[in-house]
């Protein structure tokens, strides 16, 4: 499978394909990239979708198609990022949210906790680590990547993946032991 | 990759988390319909910048066409003050020599004797050679 020139309408409706079959799942990662803001996940995804039309991003037939596109959403979702430095702010907001609601009591994750704030939890949890480690668990524990597909996406090592793969879970189970999930 | 407890809380609670978010993706036609006319509207702008840039380059050009006839107006107008006059008034004074040229009413005096006749006439206007051929007085006695 390759997909050329954009223009060409045998290869658009190929790639519209592949990117439907991966719509819900770029859409995840698009939210991870996002600091999980709904709206710019969904401007990132559209962008990245505007990238492949146009032929600014091309898929060379080299590695999973999946991995590839989870590679410009991670770019566009950069770019954007560097576009939108206020946005910042509004991160910022939701982090002090999340931290502002109320301690789980500890009587362990099923029983104290709904499932509302277990995902709150989880992603409080995420944003308190460096931007690597986040990744790395987004894409093995959410996406259900091989840590070396995680070091394609991201672009570095596999040697460099497996050890932000591995701090980044060490990471997340003390912050979410801190909120009280063991 | 081999499995622990730990790793299984971990993908249990990712997996809520993409539960939840599978239930407010956004479809992909929205998406991709959104990105088309993105794509659309890219080209328009496009089109747009394209046609203002030829719009100002005719602009720009028009201007200059029109300043440099105005210039060439202007610089045969001064051309046509500055010509001679001298067929207009024929009893009009000749126009004063070059700096190159020009000589002091009393250069000669500069000059060795013997010179004199070349170049200076006596101030009572008569055609005999002055001083040269007259010795002095003083000088002849």
């Amino acid at each position: 499978m390759s997909f050329g020139a954009a223009d060409d309408g045998m290869d658009d409706q190929g790639l519209r394909e592949q990117l439907e079959k991966h719509h819900r799942e770029s859409f995840g990662w698009a939210l991870s990239c996002c600091g999980r803001d709904r709206q710019r996940a969904e401007d990132v995804l559209q962008r990245s979708y505007l990238k492949v039309l146009e032929g600014r991003a091309r898929y060379e037939d080299r590695g999973a198609f999946k991995t590839w596109l989870f590679a410009v959403i991670r770019t566009t979702a950069r770019d954007e990022r560097r576009r939108e430095a206020l946005h910042r702010v509004g991160l910022l907001r939701y982090e002090a949210r999340i931290r502002a609601s109320p301690a789980p009591n500890g009587d362990g994750a099923g029983d104290a906790l709904d499932r509302a704030r277990l995902r709150d939890a989880l992603v409080a949890a995420l944003n308190k680590l460096p931007a690597r480690q986040r990744e790395a668990m987004q894409l093995v524990f959410y996406h259900d990547m091989s840590v070396s597909e995680a070091a394609d996406v991201l672009g570095i090592s596999l040697g460099s993946a497996r050890t932000h793969y591995e701090r980044g879970k060490q990471s997340l189970r003390t912050h979410l032991g801190a909120e009280g999930i063991q | 990759m081999n499995s622990n407890p730990q790793e299984d809380q971990l993908r249990d609670l990712f997996g809520e988390l993409k539960r939840a978010d599978d239930q407010c993706t956004p479809s992909f036609e929205t998406d991709w319909v959104a990105a088309g006319s993105s794509k659309r509207h890219a080209l328009f702008a496009e089109l747009r910048y394209g046609r203002l840039a030829a719009a100002l380059l005719i602009i720009v050009g028009v201007v200059a066409l029109l300043s440099h006839e105005r210039s060439e107006k202007r610089s045969m107008a001064l051309r046509i003050k500055s010509q001679p006059t001298a067929n207009i008034d024929s009893n009009a004074e000749p126009a004063p020599a070059s700096l190159d040229t020009w000589q002091s009413p009393t250069a000669f005096l500069l000059k060795e004797p013997d010179e004199w006749d070349q170049t200076a006439r006596p101030i009572d206007g008569s055609s005999g050679l002055f001083p040269s051929t007259q010795p002095h007085p003083r000088h002849s006695t």
